[in-house]
């Protein structure tokens, strides 16, 4: 890979980057595992749905109950 | 007159000018591609209309009168931005703004990515605020996805936007001065010397600024090194930088510093002054404002940003500034409650303004240079400045009148309690040409007052007065 870039991301830091980016690629994988796993194992809660759920999940956002590994 | 904006200069791709009637950017054939996949994408049209990004809209070239040689590879095609009413810098950001702006940086890195393409840098100078909204204005920043590179700009998030936040909010640290000190901001082997061992194992110290700065270290110690050598050959792919950007967002959005009582939270309220005083001073600024109805307005110590509020009813736009970061971090919170896009709240320092800053120190401009006031409130603030910063009256009243503003003065007098606090430690005859007599002279000698006015109290005087 060649960083053809204005900004210098500066080598050091590009490489701490890359290794971030795979850190944090995994950490997504799991949370979207966890929730799908989730999921299945209340598949009845879907239709058990309050309004207020209902809501929730419209507009996830920063509220999400996921704890992420955070950098 | 065309005029390249001499702080646009570093991306060769992409150049902003400034006419008497226009902002543009100029974009080169390889811009001109990052832009055409950029409005391919219905991106661009979400982020204008939800005022994350500056209105921009294709214009012809010879409209704008826009110099092919302005960039190396010639000029492709002209952009045309919507003017941000005040420009303003980091460091006279609060720290909410920074956060909101370091937010919407991400966030717009994150759903570029879904959409094919990236952000090329990340700092907060791509971000205005429009009142309490934050506003991306660098078109130029999206370009075409390159495969397998990492984040390229994460070294510049952290430098200008993390370490700043994680200062204040896990050291109390004003961040305002370390921005002001470097325009590219804060190096990881510096910043890591203000964390404790104990503040490593906090949110985001350890991995970015701890681990970077160790790698840096390192780095330096082994000299530059061959090309080949510092190439990486980590190749990473789009999901997973936005999934970085998402981690990123969430740990800058847990970030919270508590802005302590200061001796000015609160100030307006616990002062010396009598309600009487208070509604006089509210009907003065009411009325100045309805009959000039200025395009812009300073509020110079605006504290909690009451007198600003009232401007801003007959204000075009209204510029609070207090040198209390505390007292603004209130303001904005509450402005950007109610979305006020109107009024924008900045930590400044009547005493020691905005320097221009940068290569030939004009990159960032002086605050002046960013626009005079058509109206200035200088309310319960002359005291402060000719008192406890020692600046003359004669030298506050020419700096006004220099920038060619309406005045809204008030003078309390040397029986104020509040002067009479001021002048406590200090000599009998200190500040001799602190008195009323010598700033009504020093005044007329450069304004027209328009009106008078003694406040109930007796010990305050309101003047409006226009430049001469």
């Amino acid at each position: 890979m060649h960083i053809f870039a204005y900004l210098d991301p500066g080598s050091v830091s590009a490489a701490l980057a890359a290794v971030l980016a795979g850190i944090a690629g995994i950490g997504a994988a799991f949370r979207t595992f966890g929730s799908n796993l989730k999921k299945k194992i209340f598949f009845w809660k879907k239709d058990e749905e309050t309004p207020e759920a209902a809501v929730a999940t419209a507009a996830p956002a920063e509220t999400s109950d996921d704890k992420p590994a955070e950098q | 007159m065309t005029a390249a904006e001499p702080g646009s200069f570093r991306d060769r791709d992409s150049r902003v000018v400034v006419t008497d009637d226009a902002i543009y950017r100029a974009l080169s054939p390889e811009g001109t591609e990052d832009w055409d996949a950029l409005s391919a994408t219905p991106l661009l049209e979400k982020m204008i209309s939800s005022g994350q990004v500056v209105g921009t809209r294709e214009v012809d070239p010879a409209t704008a009168g826009i110099d092919q040689e302005l960039l190396p590879t010639g000029v492709s095609k002209v952009l045309e931005h919507d003017r941000i009413p005040f420009v303003s810098y980091p460091y006279e950001w609060t720290f909410s703004m920074l956060q909101d702006a370091a937010k919407l940086q991400l966030q717009l890195g994150a759903e570029a990515i879904e959409n094919g393409l990236d952000l090329k840098d990340a700092t907060p100078y791509n971000v205005q605020f429009i009142g309490s909204q934050p506003t991306f204005i660098d078109i130029g920043s999206f370009e075409k996805q390159t495969e397998g590179e990492p984040w390229i700009a994460y070294r510049q998030f952290c430098m200008l936007y993390l370490y700043p936040l994680l200062f204040q909010a896990h050291k109390d640290i004003p961040f305002q001065p370390w921005l002001r000190g470097s325009i590219d901001g804060i190096q990881p082997i510096d910043a890591i010397k203000v964390f404790s061992l104990r503040d490593r194992l906090r949110r985001g110290v350890f991995l970015h600024t701890s681990l970077h700065a160790r790698l840096d270290r390192r780095a330096n110690k082994s000299g530059p090194g061959s090309a080949e050598a510092n190439k990486n050959t980590r190749q990473v792919k789009p999901g997973q930088i936005k999934a970085q950007l998402e981690s990123m967002n969430r740990l800058v959005s847990k970030l919270k510093w508590k802005a302590g009582e200061t001796s000015w939270s609160g100030y307006r309220q616990s002062n010396t002054y009598s309600d009487d005083d208070d509604k006089r001073k509210q009907a003065f600024v009411a009325e100045v404002a309805a009959e000039k109805k200025p395009g812009l307005t300073w509020d110079m110590g605006c504290n909690d940003g009451a007198y600003s509020r009232i401007a801003a009813e007959n204000s075009d736009r209204v510029v609070a500034f207090d040198f209390d970061h505390a007292t603004v971090e209130a303001l904005y919170r509450s402005l950007r409650e109610e979305g006020n896009t109107k009024i924008l709240p900045l930590v400044s320092n009547l005493a020691d303004p905005s320097p221009a800053l940068g290569w030939r120190g004009l990159e960032r401009k002086t605050l002046v240079d960013r626009g005079a006031p058509d109206l200035m409130l200088a309310l319960a603030l002359i005291h402060h400045v000719s008192i406890s910063a020692n600046i003359p009256v004669a030298d506050f009243l020419q700096w006004a009148r220099d920038m060619g503003t309406t005045l809204l003065i008030e003078f309390p007098k040397r029986t104020d309690p509040m002067v009479r606090a001021l002048l406590a430690n200090k000599h009998d005859g200190a500040n001799p040409d602190y008195e009323e007599g010598n700033f009504e002279r020093e005044l007329e000698k450069r304004f027209t007052v328009e009106r008078r006015e003694e406040l109930p109290s007796g010990d305050r005087v309101l003047y409006l007065a226009s430049p001469r």
